[in-house]
């Protein structure tokens, strides 16, 4: 029956809301549709050239058109059902970017390591919007220059200074109060400001 | 949108919390200090033993810095707040009056200024927590009433309102397209499909 | 335009209702398997939301008032359903009648106008909602043997609005509790 195999696009994707991370592109998936489609557009075609060889079509009677009218619902039902899926996992990268993760590297648990495969899981496609939109993002960042981080923590602070514990080696990071050597394990009494996007990459955890 | 689902719906708490620390509260400076010019708003000139207003964030910060003395305002105390739980229990159908950021500022100033307060903290603190359910319990009885249109629920704080908006938000998004549905006239209306379908081919 | 991305809505449109077909059409067999013959008036047939509304909606000829199918009244609004959902609105168990009964009711009633379903749902909607709402504020009752069973009875949007509600006391009390 027409329309089956985007249902079950439809329906992975609703699946992977109650997910963390996005998975894999169903690029076979959204081939077999794009097929489904040519296959229909080319039977309408057929149809068409059909009616206007046989003049059967009477003024109002549509009974015959009928054929059509179907193929043409499947049709624009297959396109609905792509774009929806398209526009959701679009919705997902846009809402990566903000949370700063450039990489398109998702993982199932915050603070987990992201293992390489998951890099598979985006289209190259998607990872070139992940990329444009991370530069939109930074550029609409500069305008307000240092004062102010639209990317940042959307929760208010609490304190100024914050302890935090290294999760992974960063190498060194150098402040106003002196340069700190961040190796696994190791815990700092640091301003937060310094820190903030480490913690929000998952390099640093707060205490 | 790219905001995560709770903060499209409300406020998160700690939004809330941020809010309420820009009421005014009456210190008592142990020191005299200058005004100082800050974004927004101005630390006034204080007098030592002269009582002054200033915004809650900066009382908590001096008081931190053991420079003033915190006067809790009027409303906390067990008296007070004792008399308006027994107005919750005998009104079940109204809710007493309590100031719009009661929740906040009591926590804040049980947990940074407990010793500035008239009465034993404890006490307090369990007097907030059954205004609190009594509150609670009440609002849940309310939300029976709901309706597509309206509901009136008067004297709840921020932090409450804040608790309920999401769920009565759906709940009553979801009654009014239940109710559109039988509102149109012609019941061969296709407006709510945004595309069109032609059929002439 | 906020319906044509939403998946929800799309699910929802997939559902499947049984229609009767009004004219006999040509080479629309395969709806039925068998390919290449043409359609029966009368035949009875289930078809996807998407499908059958339109056809249901669109006149044979322009003169005529017959449709090219009629949508049968479906089980899940029929009088049984109703009269359980009187009698008790909260243990019913929606999620097997259908998992998205309140989209479906929306798309059925805006194409015939069922008022007394309508009355009825809204009804139930409200009964359930304080339900869910309870439950959204004691969260360990949800684990009991009741709690599970109106846990797995929801449909999509009350899981929906059970998982907000959640949250946002989880947050407030979280909040409150946080000696921070």
């Amino acid at each position: 029956m027409y329309g089956d195999a985007a249902d079950k696009l439809v329906a992975d994707a609703k699946r992977s809301t109650q997910l963390t991370h996005l998975p894999l592109y169903q690029g076979e998936l959204i081939q077999n549709i794009i097929n489904e489609t040519n296959d229909l557009q080319a039977e309408v075609e057929h149809l068409t050239n059909e009616e206007i060889v046989s003049q059967t079509q009477s003024q109002g009677d549509r009974t015959n058109q009928c054929q059509l009218f179907i193929s043409h619902l499947a049709m624009r039902r297959n396109k609905r059902c792509l774009l929806a899926y398209q526009r959701y996992r679009a919705e997902r990268l846009q809402y990566m970017s903000w949370l700063n993760n450039t990489t398109g590297i998702t993982v199932d648990e915050p603070g987990a390591a992201p293992s390489g495969k998951a890099a598979d899981s985006l289209n190259h496609n998607e990872e070139e919007y992940l990329k444009k939109y991370n530069e939109l993002i930074i550029n609409y960042n500069k305008e307000f220059n240092e004062s102010l981080d639209l990317t940042g923590d959307i929760e208010p602070p609490k304190d100024i200074f914050i302890d935090v514990r290294v999760l992974k080696d960063v190498g060194e990071i150098t402040t106003e109060y002196g340069v700190f050597n961040l190796t696994k394990d190791s815990q700092f009494f640091v301003r937060y400001n310094d820190v903030a996007r480490l913690i929000q990459q998952g390099y640093l955890q707060r205490l | 949108m790219a905001l995560p689902l709770q903060f499209k719906t409300s406020f998160l708490p700690l939004e809330i919390n941020f809010l309420a620390e820009n009421e005014l509260i009456t210190i008592l400076p142990r020191v005299s200090m200058k005004s100082v010019e800050l974004i927004g708003t101005n630390l006034p000139n204080l007098n030592a033993m002269r009582r002054q207003e200033i915004p809650l964030w900066l009382a908590l910060i001096l008081k931190a810095q053991d420079k003033c003395q915190i006067i809790p305002p009027i409303w906390l105390n067990v008296a007070y707040l004792k008399a308006r739980y027994d107005e919750e229990l005998e009104f079940p159908n109204r809710f007493s009056s309590l100031p719009w950021h009661w929740l906040e500022l009591s926590k804040m100033l049980l947990t940074k200024a407990s010793d500035d307060l008239t009465d034993a903290p404890h006490l307090i603190r369990s007097i907030i927590q059954d205004l609190r359910e009594v509150r609670l319990v009440k609002s849940r009885k309310g939300l029976k009433e709901l309706n597509e249109a309206y509901l009136q629920l008067d004297n709840l704080s921020l932090m409450e309102i804040n608790e309920i908006r999401p769920y009565v938000a759906e709940v009553m998004d979801e009654l009014k397209k239940l109710s559109d549905c039988v509102k149109k006239d012609d019941s061969m209306d296709m407006e709510t499909n945004d595309y069109e379908e032609d059929e002439n081919y | 335009m906020g319906n044509y991305y939403d998946l929800d809505d799309i699910i929802a449109d997939n559902q499947k209702l049984p229609c009767k077909f009004n004219v006999t059409v040509p080479g629309l067999g395969y709806l039925e398997g068998n390919i290449g013959q043409p359609l029966d008036a009368n035949t009875k047939l289930n078809l996807p939301l998407w499908l059958s509304s339109v056809l249901a909606i669109c006149e044979v000829s322009q003169d005529s008032q017959t449709t090219f199918l009629d949508l049968i009244h479906p089980e899940f609004f029929n009088n049984k359903v109703i009269n359980a959902i009187r009698a008790n609105a909260v243990n019913i168990d929606l999620h097997s009648i259908l998992p998205n009964y309140y989209k479906l009711c929306e798309k059925w009633c805006v194409m015939f106008s069922d008022v007394e379903l309508i009355e009825v749902v809204s009804q139930m909607l409200k009964e359930r909602s304080n339900e869910i709402n309870d439950y959204g504020q004691n969260p360990k009752q949800i684990s009991s043997m009741a709690g599970n069973k109106f846990l797995y009875s929801l449909d999509e949007f009350e899981k929906r609005l059970y998982k907000i509600s959640t949250e946002s006391h989880k947050l407030s009390k979280e909040w409150f509790h946080n000696q921070d």
